[in-house]
């Protein structure tokens, strides 16, 4: 149980094993009522997840895997992604916390890059009854002690490859904690335009010239200026701006 | 034609205002018809996609590997003698719809490895999951808010979809 909070990680469950702590908090949902807040963390997980189907692969141990359960029903289901931009920025407070000499921003839509390199993922999983946000599963995935991946993942680090520390997982779970709830509180409250335009700020290659892979076209050059409110990404592109999907676009790092 | 061409075809003709449509190239001849030309009601018109109707003429022509791939796209049987045609099309006025609450992309299992959440002839209640709306990698497991019997997926999986967009044909009393 985490001290330092109003309510995330009050109840907190520290697992062993688990094939996910996004699946574990599903059930939970769907069996209980779980109170908001409540934490889930797992030594290892088996069959971690990131995009539909993709998996992401963390060493048993080594890094923070959990998952938040969260009821943000203030959100209508079409401002979903104020969540996200919301649980991107209280990571990224986080990493910033414990690494404060680390250049730290979101790749849209919310992965998180210390130095270019990718640190931590995002995958958050709604239940919605018709327009209404009924639950929010955040799971977040973020290296921490893993020294050594797979050369199939190139451009990732962790935490202790930066620093040469290495850190006692359950010292940085308040910290962690604290960071989400601020940021939660915020969307909850009346500093929705805050979160927008920070996120905007913190995000990967603003303002840069950046190539990308737009489906069944090719090779496109554009410079990040924002993101539109649902998510889009905003590219100042043939002089003018233009709006992608997550689908339609690929960055080349 | 090949099946490609086919599906872009029904996809413009979906689109378009055509009730009617032939083509003929050699002995390959096809005619789609959209639920415009069956004169079916204005709400069931919108939603559903067009249907492939044999032509009378010969049929068997059409190579035989086309009329297998086409199935996926028309799932529907041939068509069934006038008098239960019209038995069906009153049914689906009253048929009601679950719809998208979001713009994305719409998923009908819980991964691609899993079964479907619900198939054609499932009974649904208001807490069961119909399928996953995944926008900008946040995942949106769909609750039905009506009770019945899903009758058609009027969505391919993966496929994107528009807010509002009619997902599932239910039949309320089923």
């Amino acid at each position: 149980m985490v001290n330092n909070t109003l309510f995330v990680g009050k109840v907190f469950f520290s697992e062993k094993s688990l094939d996910s702590t996004n699946q574990f908090a599903l059930n939970l949902i769907a069996k209980s009522n779980p109170s908001e807040g409540t934490v889930i963390s797992a030594y290892e997980q088996r069959a971690g997840k990131g995009q539909y189907g993709r998996e992401w692969n963390a060493q048993a141990g080594k890094n923070l895997t959990l998952s938040i359960i969260l009821y943000p029903n203030f959100l209508q289901a079409k401002q979903q992604f104020l969540l996200s931009q919301a649980i991107a920025l209280g990571v990224k407070d986080f990493c910033e916390q414990i690494l404060p000499n680390e250049v730290i921003k979101i790749k849209w839509p919310n992965d998180l890059f210390i130095n270019g390199k990718k640190v931590g993922g995002i995958l958050i999983q709604n239940g919605l009854r018709g327009a209404t946000i009924k639950s929010a599963v955040v799971g977040v995935g973020i290296n921490i002690n893993q020294m050594d991946f797979p050369s199939s993942i190139p451009n990732v680090t962790s935490f202790q490859k930066i620093s040469t520390i290495e850190y006692n997982l359950a010292d940085l779970i308040p910290s962690f904690c604290k960071a989400i709830e601020i940021r939660y509180l915020q969307i909850k409250g009346k500093n929705k335009r805050n979160i927008h335009n920070e996120y905007e700020n913190a995000l990967f290659r603003k303002e840069e010239n950046v190539s990308f892979e737009l489906k069944d076209i090719g090779m496109i050059e554009g410079v990040i200026i924002g993101v539109e409110e649902t998510g889009e990404l905003k590219l100042w592109r043939n002089n003018k701006i233009e709006q992608f999907n997550l689908g339609q676009l690929k960055m080349k790092i | 034609m090949d099946f490609k061409q086919i599906q872009e075809l029904i996809k413009l003709i979906t689109k378009s205002n055509l009730t009617e449509f032939k083509v003929e190239d050699g002995d390959f001849k096809l005619s789609i018809r959209t639920e415009k030309f069956a004169g079916a009601r204005k709400n069931v018109a919108q939603a559903s996609a067009p249907q492939i109707l044999p032509v009378q003429t010969p049929i068997q022509s059409i190579p035989q590997t086309f009329v297998q791939q086409a199935a996926p796209v028309a799932p529907e049987p041939a068509p069934a003698p006038k008098k239960e045609k019209e038995e069906e099309v009153d049914d689906e006025a009253n048929y009601i719809y679950v719809k998208s609450p979001i713009v994305g992309t719409f998923y009908r299992s819980p991964s691609p490895d899993k079964d479907a959440f619900v198939k054609v002839g499932d009974s649904i209640t208001p807490k069961t999951v119909v399928c996953i709306v995944e926008a900008m990698k946040l995942f949106n497991e769909i609750e039905s808010e009506v009770t019945g019997k899903i009758v058609k997926v009027l969505v391919d999986d993966a496929s994107p979809v528009e807010y509002d967009q009619a997902l599932f044909l239910v039949d309320p009393k089923g």
